[in-house]
């Protein structure tokens, strides 16, 4: 039996997952996605290494080998396997533009099932296009409530208190969470990603090289996401006695992107 | 009815297709209205009778889009005003101004949103079937 804990990444600047470039050639995937709601994700594999790199720098080798297995090493025929071990991260609130608002965090009933399994929450799943009562909106006919959006609009159908879904440690504000249908979520996804054109310039002169043009795509500052962690002991403190740390994902950090905070919670200490 | 699209994309293709037959280089002022945007309502519904002095498909171009504008934001239950104006009507004009600033700050915003997005969309159109027609009718 494995300890279950789990962590919260909550995005302090844009997250970029996946290839910045290559969409002249056929690449239009610039962040790695969920196949079924098509919204981004950080693949297990990412988050581990960054785990396992920070723990390199500040305990050395051994305590690494520990934790997170022995690679292969010439005349050895063996490794050892991990004590912590990683899924991947889903959405669990995503910030969108919303006229009026000027900020909504949207989810939707598949991803907070997900977010349920993990973080167990005994709560029930919210309806597809419930809000809380306090979420300012436009008045339709009595007592409707409409949402604008750039590319659509939302009517309002159930009112609920969502402060139960607001995962540890993050300063999300209980009255402008909105839950929309699993169908819409890849749609509001596409409007709310970050999105760049981007070019390179000439090292001498200023202008852009060519074919240095591309575009870059990342989850907006204040996403939140969630992911599992297994463990085979206790022990396990790769942020000290703290629960919390800030951590940087992704690509691009050297531009700005990546920056996270990360808290942990569960039996992992 | 939950999420419904606004269908932008299928209004500025129609917006530009119908400019372009009427007169191409009219075409260019997709471009100034999603600069107008910025401004605000007001100036953006304005500019029509600007230009009705001087150039009357020009500014049928910027009335057909806020027809369009008003169209769009009344399925949502948003109501913009849409008085029919000539330049030369002083009356007419201040009539219509004073309904457009007595919206509501937030329907103001909402309505600057979509138009905006609107506007991008036209200029996405623009630049698809911008140049010389081939068409039999040019």
């Amino acid at each position: 039996m494995y300890l279950r804990a789990y962590g919260i990444i909550e995005t302090s600047a844009p997250l970029h997952v996946g290839a910045s470039a290559g969409e002249e050639t056929g690449n239009l995937n610039l962040i790695f996605r969920d196949q079924f709601t098509q919204t981004g994700i950080i693949p297990g594999s990412s988050i581990r290494g960054r785990f396992r790199a920070d723990m390199r720098q500040s305990e050395g080798e051994s305590f690494v080998s520990k934790w997170y297995g022995h690679h292969v090493s010439e005349g050895a025929d063996t490794t050892t396997e991990a004590l912590v071990k990683f899924e991947y991260a889903s959405l669990v609130w995503l910030p969108v533009f919303c006229p009026g608002q000027p900020i909504v965090w949207i989810t939707c009933p598949w991803l907070l099932k997900r977010y349920k399994q993990i973080a167990q929450i005994s709560e029930p799943l919210p309806k597809p296009y419930t809000a809380p009562k306090t979420l300012p909106g436009r008045q339709v006919g009595g007592d409707r409530k409409v949402l604008f959006f750039n590319l659509g609009f939302m009517e309002i159908e159930h009112e609920a208190d969502l402060s139960a879904w607001i995962p540890i440690e993050s300063a999300l504000k209980p009255d402008s969470l909105v839950v929309v249908a699993d169908n819409d979520i890849a749609m509001l996804h596409d409007m709310a990603l970050y999105r760049q054109s981007r070019v390179k310039l000439d090292d001498k002169v200023k202008k852009v090289t060519t074919g240095a043009f591309f575009n870059v795509e990342a989850l907006p500052e204040g996403s939140i996401l969630v992911f599992p962690i297994a463990l085979k002991e206790k022990g396990w403190k790769p942020f000290g006695d703290s629960p919390s740390q800030e951590l940087y994902f992704g690509g691009l950090e050297s531009i700005g992107f990546g920056r996270c905070l990360t808290t942990l919670a569960g039996e992992y200490q | 009815m939950a999420w419904q699209l606004y269908g932008l994309d299928r209004e500025a293709q129609q917006l530009v297709l119908q400019a372009k037959s009427r007169q191409p280089e009219s075409l260019n002022q997709s471009y100034k209205m999603r600069l107008a945007v910025a401004y605000g309502l007001e100036r953006f519904w304005g500019e029509h009778l600007r230009l009705q002095r001087s150039d009357g498909d020009k500014a049928r171009y910027w009335k057909n889009t806020w027809d369009s504008l008003v169209k769009i934001m009344a399925q949502a239950g948003l109501k913009l005003p849409n008085d029919s104006v000539r330049a030369d009507d002083t009356r007419a004009i201040q009539a219509m101004s004073e309904k457009l600033w007595q919206l509501d700050l937030a329907d103001q915003r909402y309505a600057l949103a979509v138009l905006t997005q609107l506007c991008d969309c036209l200029v996405w159109w623009t630049q698809r079937y911008k140049g010389k027609s081939t068409d039999a009718d040019s």
